[in-house]
């Protein structure tokens, strides 16, 4: 994922307090989506003393009623400053005040990409920590016998976790890599 | 060598091939279905393996999901168990082909013996006899009716690539046989994919006796004594025993010594069984082979002391056969009983469901050879078989006397399954006098054996 960590019109004091933590975010929060929309990245973390914000696009297999249109960037950042539970404060509060429906304390959806055969993996090179994955997208394939099978995504997402490289021997049903898709509200 | 085995089977049978793996210190790894995930072998195994979904062509049929899982776990050997791909010639091919060792005949000894035809003219020619058929395969209508003329009526049609009484008719005179020559051809291409018939005399209210066999690498043949596997239901085998109660001794030691001298000149390898029918004339002519591993081979072992899964594992390993006929000497009685879930009284509709409560018998010579615990969820995508009891007796009557006292220890809630019949059976006079032929369940009739299960003290009539 890129890093930006010269944001220079973020200007707050990370006390760590929940409210100052929220005024870090409200100052960043339009420099990201702008940035975010220019570069076409599907995810911006910043780090702005010792506080985290981090932004994700979610422009694919959109469920929740809270953005619409084409050029709308959901948000949802994770804040961590003074501690894991300021942090975890924070990021629920944020989640609440951004999708709208989700209940407090729920973080974004995670989805597993799971092997479709017994084999050795092979992962399609756009598959990286922070890329972004449509839905239906070809992710990776399982040689069987030397013949591929195809993974595709179920829904889209970014990619947060690789749980299997390249080579390595996968069973049916293993997960691959876990996606994060911060717009789709669970319903 | 075999170091490392993958276990592409299910149920009861991966359990025991994951046992004798254990005792021969070679590394398992079980592979499963998804259906399959809490499945004992699964939990006990060091290491499993999914390959593929519940429907078992894309998990158990799937010669490429196996041998890949083979491939992918680091195994050097497959053991097919029974049913699913245990004798089919184009899957060990694969297994070979990736470097792996299959348990059991190699691809061209399958291929040799795949056609009931070829392989009944084939031991023929060794000395085994047979019932008196067609010569092979008959082409054609006025084939059939010529061969049948010859041999004489009652004549049973069969699928030469059939099996588990399936594409089988008979007919009781010529006009019978035109009729139902070309359905007998059209179900056997439907069923099996090969329409090719062939008819043999038919025997009626016989006794089904067969003969475990095992061949080395070098040719030594031998045989581990004969099972009686004559109480069967639509041709499924339901109780077997061994020895059987029909052969006279000078019969059975020709037959048993003329099959395993067939059966090695013949070129088979690994561990096998001969199927053989019992004419009115007391004596057993050859049916069939089974190129497998059977379901009934704990009976053999408890007589005759031998593990049969150890030492198929043994033999593909290339060993020599590690004992001399001499050395194998059965011992007192056996009897096995396949409890499923099943329930009888209702036509033995297959039950699927969660085992809310287990307790297997136990106590001296009673084996429950089962992967159930309680909790287990009984998947309805495969065969009903949850558990084979076996019993050891000095005498059929010890072994009779066990058997009901094992099976009234044996608890499964959750589930409808076959274990009051198997009491009511042992009740029934024909069974008790050894009386046993393939029609004997017909004769008696389920109704009758399910009335005749002696009430537990404490239970209510009609329970």
């Amino acid at each position: 994922m890129a890093k930006y960590r010269d944001l220079t019109s973020a200007a707050v004091d990370g006390s760590g307090s929940a409210e100052s933590l929220g005024a870090l975010v409200d100052v960043l929060l339009p420099i990201l989506v702008d940035r975010l929309a220019a570069t076409g990245l599907g995810e911006i973390e910043v780090e702005r003393n010792g506080a985290t914000v981090r932004v994700r696009s979610e422009s694919f297999g959109a469920v929740s009623g809270a953005g619409s249109g084409a050029g709308t960037t959901r948000t949802n950042s994770a804040t961590n400053a003074g501690g894991a539970q300021a942090g975890a404060h924070v990021a629920s509060q944020n989640v609440v005040a951004q999708a709208g429906s989700s209940a407090a304390g729920s973080g974004p959806a995670k989805h597993a990409v799971a092997a479709t055969a017994v084999g050795f993996l092979v992962l399609a090179k756009e598959i990286y920590i922070g890329a972004k994955v449509a839905k239906g997208a070809h992710v990776a394939s399982v040689e069987v016998l030397g013949i591929p099978t195809e993974v595709r995504a179920p829904r889209g997402g970014i990619v947060v976790l690789l749980k299997a490289a390249t080579g390595d021997p996968v069973e049916y049903g293993q997960e691959i890599f876990i996606l994060e898709s911060i717009g789709e509200v669970a319903t | 060598m075999i170091r490392r085995v993958l276990i592409a089977n299910r149920g009861e049978i991966a359990l025991r091939i994951l046992r004798a793996c254990r005792q021969l210190g070679l590394e398992a790894v079980v592979a499963y279905s998804e259906a399959d995930a809490d499945s004992r072998a699964v939990l006990v195994a060091d290491e499993a393996v999914c390959i593929g979904p519940a429907d078992a062509k894309q998990s158990y049929l799937s010669a490429p999901a196996i041998i890949s899982a083979a491939l992918a776990t680091g195994c050097d050997a497959v053991h097919p168990g029974y049913g699913f791909l245990s004798e089919n010639a184009a899957f060990a091919e694969a297994v070979a082909a990736h470097g792996l060792t299959f348990i059991g005949p190699s691809a061209p000894i399958l291929e040799r013996f795949h056609s009931k035809a070829a392989t009944r003219a084939l031991l023929a020619k060794f000395g085994l006899p047979t019932i008196p058929g067609s010569e092979g395969v008959v082409v054609d209508e006025a084939a059939a009716l010529e061969a049948a003329s010859r041999i004489g009526y009652p004549i049973i049609l069969k699928a030469s690539a059939g099996g588990g009484g399936r594409g089988m008719r008979v007919a009781h005179d010529a006009a019978e046989l035109s009729k139902n020559f070309s359905i007998c051809a059209q179900e056997a291409q439907a069923a099996f994919g090969d329409g090719s018939l062939y008819l043999e005399r038919y025997l009626s209210a016989t006794h089904h006796v067969e003969v475990q066999i095992a061949v080395d690498h070098e040719g030594t043949a031998l045989h581990f004594g004969e099972r009686d596997c004559s109480l069967q239901r639509r041709h499924q085998k339901l109780v077997e025993e061994s020895p059987s109660t029909v052969l006279t001794p000078r019969v059975r030691e020709d037959f048993l010594a003329r099959a395993a001298k067939a059966i090695g000149a013949a070129g088979y390898q690994n561990v096998g069984t001969l199927e053989f029918l019992v004419g009115p004339d007391g004596k057993p002519y050859f049916i069939e082979i089974n190129c497998r591993i059977q379901v009934e081979h704990p009976v053999t072992e408890v007589v005759t002391g031998v593990d049969l899964v150890a030492l198929q594992i043994t033999l593909a390993g290339g060993a020599r056969m590690p004992m001399t006929q001499r050395e194998i000497q059965p011992r007192g009685h056996a009897i096995e009983f396949r409890i499923t879930a099943e329930d009888p009284s209702k036509n033995f509709q297959p039950q699927a469901g969660e085992i809310s409560a287990y307790r297997s018998p136990s106590g001296p010579w009673v084996r429950f050879d089962s992967h159930l615990y309680a909790g287990y969820e009984v998947p309805p995508y495969y065969d009903s078989l949850l558990g084979k009891l076996i019993v050891w007796g000095a005498t059929r009557a010890e072994a009779i006397a066990r058997s009901r006292a094992a099976l009234r220890e044996l608890e499964i809630d959750g589930v409808e399954t076959t274990r009051d019949f198997f009491l009511g059976l042992l009740e029934s006079p024909a069974f008790l006098n050894g009386a046993v032929t393939t029609s004997m369940l017909d004769d008696l009739g389920t109704a009758a054996i399910l009335a005749a299960v002696p009430r537990r003290p404490g239970e209510p009539a009609g329970q």
